[in-house]
């Protein structure tokens, strides 16, 4: 439990780990992609972990980066063929960045320092500690910006066949607000350094404290 | 870095200071003259209209003190006294007092606020306060309000007051650059203005404090006689402004009267005397503050010409702000003035080079002409224009009628085409003149027909040639 809780706070991705911000910043216009997006890299974290642990006794040591590829490239494929089977605008929403999730730094990270380690049962625990805290940041980084920017928080669109109805709640649309640059990727640049801003702050008030 | 090297102890601070409000003063007056008072006076403002541009001044002066205090007080948690004490020695006023000399008229006072809240909070208090930004403030707080708001301000009216905006058609002098053909004669560049000498007083459309180069000259040489600004900076930045706009302009074969125009507008001298100058962003070596005024000069050309965006000089500074460090390295390396300028001076020059290259090559492109393009005719009907024109094909000249409304071509009709049959057929059958109309914004886009390559073509080129000949293509 505890490991989970410091992949959540300690060892977040996003913000203390800094791995993985491309697709991140360039998914997380609305809050439904970041959610979504949240998940898809938990899921294939949590398996590609479980897997590479199970694996690890055959991968030799020289092939170790390839081998890892391969696992992680494979388990990203079957994702990418359900999405565009069941949920077509979602794979679209998400474009090139759903096979970038390949080479996202935590997932192949996480293989080499954890799973490649550790037992089946450790490396799980440790994909969805980190995997929750990815999801975690990604919707607030991904709520956030929404709000900013256009003033509406979308929950269901790009995945309106499998729900049945779109479900975005409009905020507010004034003259001078919602600011469009935090849609754009200028934006997420400046809403990520606030957000680390902030949380760096925070932690440097918490030690002071102590 | 600490409280500045360029600070000596806190009566040459105060005095800085007291010559830089003298040396605004005058322009402040000025800008308040121009876009308050005299359309009251004309009658197109009312008095909320005239007291407008002090009231941007005053929101913005304002924000930034409480941004400010805002920011020592509640974020870095200081009380009451010590607050007080490092508000006194941060020169809190000056980011929202330049950021209300440079925006545009039309800006709303909300968005003022904004401005200058993100002047002195992202600009200025975020990398630790005056001594430590990178950037000048003022310019980021203009930069982040032009480039979020700035198409709804310029919808509101833009940079012109409420007298300009009635009795002067178009934009500012430089957003007028980019209309005109070509690279402008006296008539089309200056004179919907006034005279060189509007442009040298500051009766011109724009920001409160940009206009005046004649009292920006002033508050140089005054700041320069009581050493309060780096006066080798605007020197070599106007200096090579007006070289380069000179080559420039002898290259496409206009006067003297082109750079001094060049050099008179779009905030030039407000940006070079106060902007560029700023003590904490700006080179303290001798050689750096020479090379960064040289490159200044050089981006703020390239952005005016090359790129489609306004503020060539906000943003010149701005970049150039980044390689203060490096520029600051040169100039304090070891050797003597000539060697450690060699390298950087030869590599301004080929980027001068290069620059004026791409320009010039940008205005003598308008003059070239197709030779296997001719006009027979040229009809003016109403708002609407035919021309009748000829355009060399695979079996000789195929002859066209083309009407065009509004710089749209409405309709193309082959009048005599002497194609070989086959080819010309393959061509009809494809709908090629439909696709020709249809794709008109993306003219040079459209594929020609494969297997009637040449026939195809001649069409293309009869309607790019048509609309060049109207100007809707350069």
């Amino acid at each position: 439990m505890r490991k989970i809780k410091d992949g959540v706070i300690k060892e977040n991705p996003l913000v203390v780990l800094m791995l993985g911000l491309c697709s991140t910043m360039a998914i997380s216009t609305t809050f439904e992609k970041s959610l979504l997006l949240g998940f898809a890299v938990f899921l294939v974290l949590t398996l590609s972990n479980v897997v590479v642990s199970l694996l690890k006794k055959w991968i030799g040591k020289s092939v170790v980066t390839p081998s890892l590829i391969l696992i992680i490239g494979t388990l990203v494929t079957i994702l990418e063929l359900l999405l565009s089977t069941f949920v077509k605008p979602l794979y679209d929403a998400f474009g090139i960045y759903l096979s970038l999730i390949v080479v996202n730094c935590i997932i192949l990270g996480r293989a080499l320092l954890v799973a490649m380690k550790e037992g089946v049962k450790e490396s799980f625990i440790d994909g969805v500690g980190i995997g929750l805290g990815y999801l975690l940041s990604i919707s607030v980084f991904g709520l956030v910006r929404e709000i900013l920017g256009s003033g509406t928080i979308t929950i269901v669109d790009a995945t309106k066949n499998i729900v049945g109805q779109e479900i975005i709640l409009t905020l507010f649309d004034g003259k001078y607000f919602p600011i469009s640059i935090f849609v754009s990727p200028a934006g997420a640049f400046l809403v990520a350094g606030f957000l680390l801003g902030i949380i760096g702050t925070w932690k440097e008030r918490k030690h002071e404290t102590r | 870095m600490k409280m500045g090297p360029f600070l000596r102890h806190e009566n040459a601070t105060d005095k800085m200071m007291r010559n830089l409000f003298i040396a605004l003063m005058p322009i402040l007056i000025f800008g308040f003259y121009k876009n308050g008072i005299l359309p009251f006076l004309h009658g197109y403002a009312t008095i909320y209209g005239m007291l407008y541009p002090l009231l941007l001044v005053f929101v913005s002066v304002m924000t930034s003190y409480v941004s400010e205090y805002f920011f020592i007080r509640i974020l870095k948690g200081r009380s009451k006294e010590e607050t007080k004490k490092e508000l006194k020695q941060s020169f809190w006023i000056f980011p929202g007092l330049f950021l209300s000399l440079i925006v545009p008229y039309n800006t709303p006072l909300v968005l003022m606020a904004i401005a200058s809240f993100i002047a002195s909070i992202l600009g200025k208090m975020l990398y630790g306060g005056f001594g430590y930004n990178l950037f000048n403030p003022a310019l980021i707080g203009c930069l982040f309000l032009l480039t979020i708001y700035g198409a709804q301000i310029a919808t509101m009216g833009g940079y012109l007051n409420t007298e300009e905006i009635r009795v002067v058609s178009g934009a500012t002098p430089l957003a007028n650059v980019s209309l005109v053909d070509g690279i402008g004669t006296y008539e089309t560049l200056v004179e919907p203005y006034g005279t060189l000498a509007s442009f040298f007083l500051g009766t011109i459309p724009g920001a409160m404090g940009e206009t005046s180069a004649c009292l920006c000259l002033l508050a140089f040489f005054f700041l320069s006689y009581k050493r309060v600004i780096k006066w080798k900076i605007p020197t070599f930045y106007i200096g090579t402004v007006f070289l380069l706009t000179c080559i420039i302009g002898s290259m496409n074969g206009v006067g003297l009267w082109y750079p001094i125009f060049q050099v008179l507008s779009g905030g030039l001298f407000f940006g070079a005397v106060f902007m560029a100058t700023d003590p904490v962003t700006s080179p303290i070596t001798s050689i750096g503050q020479v090379l960064y005024a040289i490159l200044l000069g050089i981006l703020t050309v390239a952005f005016r010409y090359l790129s489609p965006l306004p503020e060539g000089v906000l943003t010149s500074i701005l970049t150039m702000n980044l390689f203060v460090p490096i520029l600051d390295k040169i100039g304090s390396s070891r050797g003597n003035a000539s060697k450690k300028m060699a390298l950087p001076l030869f590599i301004c020059c080929f980027f001068s080079f290069l620059l004026i290259r791409q320009v010039v090559g940008k205005y003598t492109k308008t003059e070239e002409r197709d030779s296997n393009f001719s006009v027979v005719s040229e009809e003016k009907n109403g708002n609407q224009t035919t021309y009748i024109v000829m355009q060399k094909g695979n079996g000789g000249l195929i002859q066209s009628k083309l009407t065009l409304e509004d710089g749209k071509v409405l309709s193309f009709q082959v009048l005599e085409e002497h194609e070989t049959d086959a080819y010309y057929q393959m061509v009809m059958d494809a709908n090629y003149i439909d696709t020709l109309l249809k794709k008109q914004n993306q003219i040079e886009e459209v594929d020609t027909i494969s297997g009637a390559t040449i026939s195809s073509k001649a069409l293309k080129k009869t309607m790019i040639n048509v609309l060049k000949e109207a100007g809707v293509l350069k």
